[in-house]
């Protein structure tokens, strides 16, 4: 019975295009999207925008890595051009990520759907999978499993499935929770659908906002672990370009050619934060 | 004397929307002022505004004058000064209005933080303000957190906490909103207790009606923002002038034999224009006059009336008497409950009992009421039957198959088809992902009985939509764009697309406003005689279950205390417990004991309501299961006082009562005004016998 | 409220004995096995067979976890120290003792002589981190939420985004090239060895500033959260109404409701921080655990993972347990029901 505008103006069609619909309207998400997009075009077109092969070594640049007029953002240690190997490195990460993310979370909301829906002792067994797995702190986890596995593309998609299908779960399960007891989803069963009917077209389409935003969020963190691992040589294999391992390789020589390490650093900060604002700006709408 | 409250020509606007327009009026010293008004009327904003908490988009016009002070000019400080200390505040839901990670002692003695008492004086302040409002033992209570104590409790320490610092003027914003009738009357009673002692001035903010008019002197009617009406309290049943309250009044379950309602919506802010706002509702609307804006009439000096067309409004006729029974006693069962028993696992030795033993039957085409107040088991069997809970034991038999431990998920689609419902809440019965149409011919494809093609599915949805008196054209709509009238209309239209043979209706107006209620009541009633659907409604308003019912079964603690036909059980409220609920429903003089505050005393394989029953007859009553007395033809009694024995003591106190009556009348003649006599009269009406 | 603990602490030991078992199954995985790596690529098959044979490899997997418990639990003796074997391992403390976790190949040492320094190192700037980290993202959390919607809050909030969004690397590499390369004020590696130009203390600023980093900004928005979500509370309101200043109602009815929620998250920050340490430890060439579980996990010196990992699920386990514990010291709603 309480009063207030808002009651009121739902009732009032919202009118727009499509295109409006989907066009966050919080500023900082739509600077998020920029910023990744700037990164989409940068990787599709690396092979038109990059001046040198991103293995290429330019002896002659041996002589001065710091940036100069041929190497715009200079060379590393073995005359490779640091922007070429950027704008191809932005591949790599732009590849391995989206796969993973989707991976993750079609796993993820899967599992929290079910045990949402479901509950008892499905739920405990999958809660009970999901909490052993989530005891394990993420970064341990991924060392163990890639020295493990050995590290591969696949093997890093599975990596950062498997540790992050479960909190997705977690999330997922809440919302399942919280939307199982509303009266649709009710009307549903009395009508006798199906139970893939139930989640997916009843109960999933009602939690697409807030699953979007954590989906943006995973993303800007599998950047981060994609970037993470291969810091600590547990990414792709070298020599092609990936931003973690460029940082690696030229970490040492900070103190004396800091933009080896700083450039490829910055890249990846920029595409994190591009993630995160997107999920900020997506909570923000709802 | 200059009142102490004057608010003059407030307007309110929120951004772009105007919330209040152009209201005026004055709450005089002891003296209480009641605002009613329906969803988006404006009236919490109303409250907010004077104790100046407003969001930022809001900005005001107009003037506060509180006791020489202008509250809209007031500076923050000024306004904090007041809060609490000059002007107290009880919100509505009192469970959320206290912090549930503080003592009660010590939320309550930050309200006297301000004055100049010592520690101790404080506590001892608090302790005997607590042992007024109800509380025996008073340290208890201060040491308890807020989950600790009932919901009833919860309220009476809010009122307190108001109280404590002695304020000129305390506003009660809906305060026995989520509360049970008979907790909600003892509240009630305590407000206009402590009234009396304390001399407080109140505005009194609700959108019931009837409650309004109990409580207070003079009665303010808000429609969208605008004061409609204001008048002594027995005027706006009597005779009100607007033809806004007139309707309204016709909605109110409980004062006339059919409810009429309200055709249309409340204007959003967009659409209010400077004319009459009810204007697009009203029939007596002229272009011309109405729509250029209106001024407010003075009847008398307290009876004001903002109406352009004043003159013409005939005054208020209503069918005064009883809704008529359309008895079915003949008809055959269209499900039958026997020895129905629900327990769910509690912690310690004894199981929480939802249904205890139930034996009834619903019978083919008619509308059964069943009241009881929360935690009653009312719902649970209602999620039994619709196979969202399954029974412990017992049996409820639809045709041949006993549905009783049988889920909804292992139901066939031609069981599916016997129980439909329709659930509580307006705003999540349709999925906000889809359209209406989608929702419809989604259970049309599941559950017609003659699926068709694409064609005849949309053919099907717009027949649909039309039982409902819905126009076809919302089907391509999603429920967003719907009022909650609509879909409740939508929900009743999707439940029916399987031509069940009963339909669950689980306190499926109680969200709504009145005049859509009144709508819904009048469809469902409509419904039932077009197809022949049985109707279990399911509700803790009895005003409305009487409204609609035809028969009547009254639930405690998961057991039927009373089962009749409506008139039967109205007329003649025998077992000790109904007694109880319609008098707190009726809110007379109350000489019950209604048990406000219930121990948690259990009653061992006794009759459930023993220990709050006022009749109790000793010690059979707590150990030993009563037997269902037959009063007269399907009128049932679960009591161990023998009918005759239960009349007499009726009849005795009732004299008693008139006498009691006309005592409160002269001691509180000084303090009331006289409005408050004729609101006593106009409670009279209520059909008693 | 014990039979509440007890339920966890047994909730929490059945996590613990899965954890360690998937652990031990992962880690067993591993393309070299033990025999291989004591006996070097050019050993021939069958000697690797009758060295697995000798160490117990060839038997089952849940009798080799069970192996590797009771020597955990000092039932069993290592068959790694048996000097017939002539691998030159031996361990101080004898051959069968509670906590034994085995030997290091890469070292050749028992792994708690290996772990002692590094477990100490770590633990030190763990500690240290966490001394920042907490105090500063309470106080931009509260500071934030309190003041939901301002400016202030919408310049703390998208402050600690950005901040948070940082991956730890890029930011060391961002610290080092100010802090290092241009400025000279700090040293780019922290050896913990004291040396002329570089105090201790200096060598743990930019680590430790990593870390905070990475953290305080993540933990400050969920605070931020809690709190504005605590501010639109109808008893937030009733404070109000009482005419309590803001200082009161944020102090008195704002803080103690607000933390309940992030207080579980502020603690499994610490479970957070181990991998962060991993990662900080790298770039600043800092002796702790997390450089050698790396090492390790290179190397693939299994004991040494599987101790360390151990040790972090331990420790996860007690930050969970003093989470709920803190959960219901700070909510009567669960203390006393």
């Amino acid at each position: 019975m309480t009063t207030g505008p808002d009651r009121q103006k739902s009732i009032v069609p919202s009118s727009g295009s499509t295109w409006r619909r989907f066009w966050p309207k919080a500023l900082s998400a739509r600077f998020g999207i920029c910023l990744i997009l700037f990164w989409i075009v940068m990787a599709v077109l690396a092979p038109w925008l990059s001046p040198y092969e991103p293995n290429a070594q330019d002896m002659a640049a041996l002589s001065d890595f710091g940036p100069t007029a041929a190497h715009w953002l200079g060379t590393d240690l073995l005359g490779r051009d640091i922007l070429s190997r950027i704008l191809w490195g932005a591949r790599t990460t732009l590849v391995v990520v989206p796969i993973a993310t989707i991976s993750a979370f079609a796993t993820g909301t899967t599992i929290g759907l079910v045990s949402g829906y479901f509950g008892g002792f499905v739920d405990r067994i999958i809660s009970g999978i999901s909490d052993i797995i989530l005891s394990f702190p993420t970064l341990i986890l991924y060392i163990v499993l890639i020295a493990s596995i050995g590290p591969s593309m696949f093997n890093i998609v599975l990596a950062i499935t498997l540790a992050s299908a479960p909190s997705i779960g977690r999330v997922t399960r809440g919302l399942t929770l919280d939307l199982r007891s509303r009266g649709y989803v009710a009307a549903a069963e009395m009508r006798g659908e199906s139970v893939f009917f139930t989640l997916f077209l009843e109960i999933l389409p009602n939690a697409r906002g807030p699953l979007l935003a954590d989906l943006c969020m995973r993303a800007g963190l599998a950047v981060v672990t994609v970037g993470t691992l291969g810091f600590l040589g547990l990414g792709l294999p070298p020599p092609d370009p990936d931003w973690g391992s460029m940082v690696a390789e030229n970490v040492t020589m900070i103190p004396v050619y800091p933009y080896m390490a700083l450039f490829p650093g910055l890249a990846m900060c920029s595409l994190v934060i591009g993630f995160s604002m997107l999920a900020d700006g997506l909570e923000e709408d709802q | 004397m200059t009142p102490l409250l004057q608010v003059e020509n407030l307007s309110l606007t929120y951004g772009a929307d105007q919330v209040v327009r152009d209201l005026s009026f004055s709450i005089g010293r002891g003296e209480s002022f009641g605002l009613v008004g329906e969803s988006g009327s404006g009236k919490s904003s109303i409250a907010n505004v004077i104790i100046g908490d407003l969001p930022k988009i809001a900005s005001a016009r107009g003037s506060i004058r509180y006791d020489g002070i202008d509250l809209l000019c007031a500076s923050a400080e000024q306004l904090r000064a007041l809060r609490g200390r000059r002007i107290g505040f009880v919100q509505q839901d009192p469970g959320a209005s206290l912090n549930p990670t503080m003592r009660i002692g010590r939320q309550l003695l930050e309200a006297l933080e301000h004055g100049d008492a010592s520690i101790g004086g404080r506590n001892e302040r608090v302790g005997a303000m607590l042992s007024r409002v109800g509380f025996e033992n008073p340290g208890a209570i201060m040491a308890r957190y807020p989950h600790q104590i009932s919901g009833g409790q919860q309220q009476r320490v809010m009122i307190a906490m108001a109280l404590l610092p002695q304020p000129d003027l305390i506003l009660l914003d809906e305060p026995t909103s989520g509360l049970d009738v008979t907790v909600e009357a003892a509240v009630i009673d305590l407000i206009a207790e402590l009234r009396a002692q304390f001399g407080t001035s109140l505005l009194f903010i609700s959108h019931n009606l009837n409650l309004v008019a109990k409580t207070c002197d003079r009665v303010g009617v808000l429609y969208a923002g605008d004061l409609v009406e204001e008048a002594p309290a027995g005027k706006v049943f009597d005779a009100p002038r607007h033809p806004y309250t007139q309707g309204l009044v016709k909605c109110l379950p409980g004062f006339s034999a059919t409810l009429q309602p309200i055709r249309g919506h409340v204007p959003s802010p967009q659409e209010r224009g400077p004319g009459c706002l009810f204007a697009s509702r009203c029939a007596h609307h002229l272009a011309d006059l109405c729509d250029a804006p209106v001024e407010t009439v003075a009847l008398d000096r307290f009876h004001k009336v903002r109406c352009a067309r004043l003159g013409d409004i005939p005054v208020l006729s209503r069918e005064i008497g009883a809704p008529q029974d359309k008895v079915a006693d003949t008809a055959p069962a269209a499900i039958t409950i026997r020895q129905l028993r629900k327990t769910y696992p509690a912690s310690g030795a004894d199981a929480f009992v939802a249904n205890d033993s139930i034996d009834l039957d619903i019978r083919q085409g008619e509308i059964l009421g069943l009241v009881g107040e929360s935690g009653s088991g009312k719902s649970t069997l209602a999620k039994i039957i619709a196979g969202f809970d399954v029974a412990t034991s017992g049996s409820i038999m639809v045709g041949d198959t006993d549905i009783a431990r049988l889920p909804v998920r292992k139901r066939s689609s031609a069981l599916l088809r016997q129980v439909q419902m329709v659930f509580q809440n307006p705003d999540s019965t349709l999925n906000p992902s889809h359209t209406i149409g989608w929702a419809l011919g989604r259970a049309v494809r599941k559950l017609d009985t003659q699926p068709g093609r694409r064609s005849a599915l949309t053919g099907r949805v717009r027949e649909l939509l039309g039982l409902v008196a819905l126009l076809p054209g919302l089907a391509a709509r999603k429920p967003k764009a719907l009022s909650g009238g609509q879909r409740q209309r939508v929900a009743i239209a999707r439940a029916l697309a399987a031509q069940p043979r009963l339909l669950l209706a689980d306190e499926c107006v109680s969200a709504l406003d009145v005049s859509v209620q009144a709508a819904i009541i009048e469809l469902l009633q409509d419904i039932r005689t077009r197809t022949g659907t049985a109707i279990l409604f399911i509700s803790h308003d009895l005003a409305l279950v009487r409204q609609i019912s035809d028969r009547i079964v009254v639930l405690f603690r998961g057991k039927p205390m009373e089962i009749g036909s409506a008139s039967q059980v109205y007329s003649l409220p025998l077992h000790p417990y109904t007694e109880a609920l319609l008098s707190a429903d009726e809110h007379r003089s109350k000489k019950v004991r209604t048990g406000a505050v219930p121990l948690a005393a259990k009653s061992v394989g006794g009759c459930p309501y023993a220990h709050r029953c006022a009749r109790s007859i000793g010690d059979i009553c707590a150990t030993q299961p009563p037997p269902y007395q037959t009063v007269a033809k399907g009128h049932q009694i679960y009591c161990h006082i023998p009918v005759h024995e239960l009349l007499r003591l009726q009849k005795a106190e009732a004299s008693l009562e008139s006498k009691f009556a006309m005592d409160l009348q002269e001691t509180t003649e000084g303090i009331q005004h006289s409005g408050a006599k004729l609101a006593q009269s106009a409670f009279n009406l209520y059909p008693r016998s | 409220m014990l039979a509440f603990a007890l339920r966890r602490v047994s909730q929490l030991l059945v996590t613990a004995i899965v954890s360690s078992f998937l652990l031990f199954v992962v880690t067993e995985f591993s393309p070299g096995t033990v025999s291989r790596q004591i006996l070097g690529p050019y050993a021939l098959p069958n000697q690797v067979a009758l060295l697995d044979q000798k160490l117990g490899l060839s038997q089952s997997l849940p009798q080799r976890y069970l192996n590797w418990v009771s020597i955990l639990v000092g039932l069993k003796s290592n068959p790694l120290g048996d000097p017939a074997l002539g691998l030159n391992l031996s361990d101080p403390r004898g051959d069968r003792y509670f906590g034994n976790f085995g030997y290091s190949l890469m070292f050749r040492q028992p792994v708690r002589d290996v772990l002692a320094g590094p477990l100490a190192n770590s633990a030190l700037l763990g500690a240290v981190a966490m001394a920042f980290i907490v105090p500063l993202s309470l106080l931009i959390g509260i500071m934030a939420g309190a003041n939901a919607g301002t400016r202030l809050d919408r310049l703390l909030s998208l402050g600690s985004l950005i901040v948070t969004s940082i991956p730890e690397y890029a930011a060391g590499v961002i610290l080092l090239t100010v802090f290092v390369s241009y400025l000279n004020w700090l040293p780019g590696t922290s050896p913990l060895l004291a040396s002329e130009q570089w105090s201790i203390a200096s060598q743990l600023v930019l680590p430790v500033t990593v870390l905070t980093l990475a953290s305080a900004g993540y933990v400050a928005r969920i605070v931020r959260a809690s709190m504005a979500d605590t501010m639109t509370k109808p008893y937030v309101r009733t404070a109000l109404l009482k005419g309590l200043t803001k200082s009161q109602i944020v102090t008195r009815h704002v803080i103690r409701n607000g933390m309940i929620p992030p207080m579980t998250v502020l603690l499994l920050q610490l479970n957070w921080l181990v991998g962060g340490v991993v990662v900080c430890e790298s770039i600043f060439a800092y002796p702790g655990v997390g450089r050698l579980l790396l090492q390790a996990g290179l190397f693939g010196d299994l004991a040494l993972v599987q101790t360390i990992t151990l040790i972090s699920l331990a420790m996860a386990a007690i930050t969970q347990l003093l989470a709920d514990m803190s959960y219901m010291a700070l909510n009567p709603r669960v203390r006393l029901t």
